[in-house]
């Protein structure tokens, strides 16, 4: 008998417990769109808002962010809802779905165009026109903006986060082209083809060494061969559009960029594990670190990093200096392209918010002059000293605050890692950086880096899109990786070959959806 | 008869009642989440909300010619782990236990388990160590016989051989465990009685164990089918670059970039499609398999 009950009990246990994940909600979790508090009787404004966790943790860190919220009277609640990029847009998918959705969230722009038109967020014009008379006024005056939040039913479902205007650029150590008697820094392709030889020559002795190495695509410069993607004046768009740093196969200058490859890869100028994808970020930074390369192509910040992070210890020579860009092949200045709005950053509020006074009074405040003025330079006296004449003089150092540890307070700047939209002000951008970068980042992107021309795409397309580009990317890099390292000989009939294949995998379909999407924002 | 069935077999029941209702919610219901294949679904809109587009996600699947190219990388990749690494745990299982020192058959098998509990990703960092162009072991081997560097990871015809020696390394210690089982399983007295009759090691290994070994090896090989058109994707992923798409790209990966295409919205009609056809195949598989196994052994696992 004693068996029995205590079976008979065991099994109950077992089934309730077996079922206990089924409940859809925790019932002493708090669902978080109800956890703000809402407007008037003299309550304290707040509301939560859904991000990928490391942002959360960098927007703690960060010395001004209980400024923000004093300053603007409103509570923000971070809601960690995912911990890399693609885990929290998937999160947000699911959140979406089940209506557990904080009061606020970024999701990328599909999520917003898609979801928004279905009715999972609020359309902020109307909230906009009534209640955030700033972010009104500065949508009126930036109508490029504009019409990258506003979809094709005029309403507006999330405000994109602005990116400050900057590209890649080319660094390199300086103390190895002083040894290999390279005195005049390349400013042609050929040129720097031919300190990549000089180069190799000279560290012919250090085991694994090749003169250029990077990360993930190798396939940099298209814009000087002239044949990167990009918009014509009458409108044709060229190539499967990426914002200018993409690639239009049928340029002239296609095939003989990939020639140019070709023959780095044949004379061992490039690194090898980089152009066949094998080699990983660590692995690139440890080359550059200990002397198994001279030149990257990379974030414009990475000189500093590099200097901060182990150059000097490494080698007490370690010096990187900034080229210009190379001139295209027509001997012009060569541009590089950067997105306006980044398409992975838009702010929503979910169609169950109950605190859209709180969501907007927020907004409203990062659009005003003095949230403007705490987000280019912090607070004053402690990020930033305001002089008299308006200017300010920084007094967080980038280069130190930008590598504490995470978890660590610092002063540094709310930048892209950030993700509230608010006006950006590109040269605010650039004084708040170190120094060895302010050198040279005001004049390289005022002479080499415009924003691109963004296409909005809607859900059909979108989907069309993503079908054939997961097909055709695949093929472009092999079929160009194949000349690159020699499998494929590069002639007449092999590269017909290669367009055909292009074309078979959806190449001017692509095309033709970015021109009609194009053609619609331009109608 | 319900209440004669309850005091007869009441404990029973109660017992399997926790699993069966494991079964029912988490395995039985959620099939009907099968039907978004069937519909364009959205996550706000729910199952019941989303546009139905009957078979339109399966013809766009079908109707494409690059998914019969991943297609055949796939069957190939799960052909060849299957081939390679379906005899190696039997083999491994029938020599360790012709082994006569407990000890040492102890450690040979806990040590042979250790990889299964190596993360993937782990798992392929180790592998490209040891296969780097530049420092890697087995590189310096063949640069010491004389031989050039051979760039392993990014030569597409090595990604299928390296996906199954991975395969193999990480699972035929675990996989072994069921026929070390079994072994123990078989009668001493016929071992005994092929001694009497002047059998040796080897003759006992082919006459007694392997035979006695039939049933589950082929119980084992029913279910490995089952699996055979899901390779593993992280995997795929992690060893995948480039140079290799011509091999590595399969179906799970293919229906990932363009189910979850970081430029696009979520597909996850197109995906569902994919699993289900997937599935749909691997049910034939087992099926036939295992009217073949009963035709030709006797053995059914159903």
């Amino acid at each position: 008998m004693k068996r029995k009950v205590l079976a008979l009990t065991l099994a109950s246990v077992l089934s309730v417990s077996c079922l206990a994940g089924c409940s859809t909600k925790d019932a002493g979790k708090e669902n978080p769109s109800s956890a703000g508090s809402t407007s008037g009787g003299g309550e304290a404004l707040s509301f939560s808002y859904a991000l990928p966790n490391r942002y959360k943790v960098w927007l703690e860190d960060l010395n001004y962010w209980k400024d923000m919220q004093e300053l603007s009277g409103v509570s923000v609640e971070l809601v960690d809802s995912g911990e890399s990029d693609d885990a929290y847009y998937q999160s947000m998918d699911l959140q979406v779905g089940s209506g557990d959705m904080p009061d606020a969230a970024i999701v990328r722009q599909s999520q917003a165009s898609v979801y928004g038109a279905q009715g999972a967020f609020l359309d902020l014009k109307p909230l906009i026109e009534e209640k955030a008379p700033n972010v009104q006024k500065y949508i009126d005056e930036h109508p490029e903006y504009a019409e990258l939040i506003t979809s094709a039913d005029g309403k507006i479902y999330g405000l994109g986060v602005e990116n400050p205007l900057y590209t890649n650029l080319t660094f390199y150590r300086s103390d190895h082209f002083e040894k290999a008697g390279i005195t005049q820094i390349p400013t042609t392709l050929e040129e720097f083809t031919e300190a990549l030889r000089t180069l190799r020559d000279a560290n012919a002795s250090v085991q694994g060494y090749y003169p250029w190495v990077g990360r993930d695509g190798y396939l940099h410069y298209a814009e000087c061969f002239l044949c990167n993607d990009s918009i014509s004046e009458d409108g044709t768009v060229n190539g499967v559009y990426n914002g200018g740093n993409g690639y239009d196969i049928y340029a002239d200058g296609f095939r003989d960029m990939v020639e140019w490859y070709h023959t780095l890869y044949e004379e061992k100028l490039i690194d090898p594990e980089w152009v066949m994808g094998t080699g990983t970020e660590e692995e690139w930074q440890t080359k550059f670190l200990t002397g198994q390369g001279s030149v990257s192509d990379d974030f414009f910040t990475r000189p500093t990093w590099f200097t901060s992070n182990g150059g000097p210890d490494n080698d007490p020579d370690f010096h990187i200096e900034v080229m210009d860009l190379f001139q295209t092949t027509d001997g012009d200045i060569a541009h590089r392209y950067f997105d306006y709005v980044n398409l992975d950053r838009y702010f929503v509020v979910s169609a169950s918010c109950e605190n859209t006074d709180a969501v907007m009074a927020f907004l409203d405040w990062l659009y005003s002059e003095e949230g403007q003025e705490v987000m280019h330079y912090g607070i004053d006296g402690v990020n930033t000293k305001k002089l008299e004449d308006g200017t300010h003089e920084w007094i967080a150092d980038f280069a130190v605050e930008s590598i504490k540890p995470v978890g660590e307070p610092n002063i540094g700047l709310y930048q892209d890692r950030l993700t509230f939209p608010y006006p950006v002000d590109n040269e605010a951008y650039y004084e708040s950086l170190d120094s060895k970068v302010q050198s040279y980042c005001f004049d390289y992107f005022e002479t080499y880096a415009s924003y691109s021309k963004q296409l909005i795409y809607t859900e059909e397309q979108l989907e069309q899109r993503s079908n054939l580009l997961a097909k055709y990317e695949t093929e472009f890099y092999a079929g160009v990786l194949a000349f690159v390292k020699g499998d494929q000989e590069l002639n007449d009939e092999n590269w017909e070959a290669f367009l055909e294949d292009m074309e078979a995998a959806g190449y001017s379909k692509i095309n033709q959806i970015d021109q009609d999407a194009y053609d619609a924002m331009n109608a | 008869m319900l209440k004669k069935e309850i005091k007869t077999c009441g404990m029973l029941w109660a017992i399997l009642l926790p699993g069966l209702l494991v079964l029912i919610f988490f395995k039985i219901a959620p099939l009907f989440g099968l039907v978004i294949a069937f519909e364009k679904y959205s996550t706000f809109q729910g199952i019941f909300g989303s546009e139905w587009v009957g078979l339109e996600n399966f013809r766009t699947i079908l109707s494409d010619p690059y998914t019969w190219q991943v297609v055949k990388n796939t069957v190939l990749l799960a052909f060849w782990t299957l081939v390679v690494s379906f005899p190696i745990p039997v083999i491994f299982a029938l020599l360790l236990n012709e082994v006569r020192f407990g000890r040492l058959k102890r450690v040979v098998q806990s040590v042979s388990f250790f990889p299964y509990f190596i993360s993937v990703a782990v798992a392929v960092s180790i592998l490209s160590s040891f296969v780097s162009p530049s420092d890697g072991i087995i590189n310096r081997l063949l640069n010491g016989l004389g031989f050039d560097s051979i760039h392993f990871m990014a030569e597409s015809g090595w990604f299928r051989p390296l996906y199954v020696f991975l395969h193999v390394w990480q699972n035929f210690g675990y996989s072994a465990i069921v026929y070390i089982s079994a072994m123990t399983g078989i009668d001493p007295g016929l071992y005994e009685a092929a001694s009497i009759d002047g059998a040796n090691r080897w003759k006992k290994v082919l006459h007694i164990t392997l035979p006695e070994l039939v049933p589950i090896a082929v119980t084992m090989f029913i279910v490995n089918l089952g699996s055979i058109l899901s390779v593993d994707i992280n995997k795929v992923l992690l060893m995948q670059n480039p140079s290799t798409y011509d091999t590595s790209d399969v179906l799970q990966t293919y229906v990932y970039r363009m189910a979850f295409g970081s430029t696009g919205f979520p597909n996850y009609s197109l995906g569902t499609a994919l699993s289900l056809l997937q599935s749909v195949i691997a049910f034939a598989l087992v099926m036939a398999t295992n009217w073949l196994s009963g035709k030709l052994t006797e053995t059914n696992v159903f």
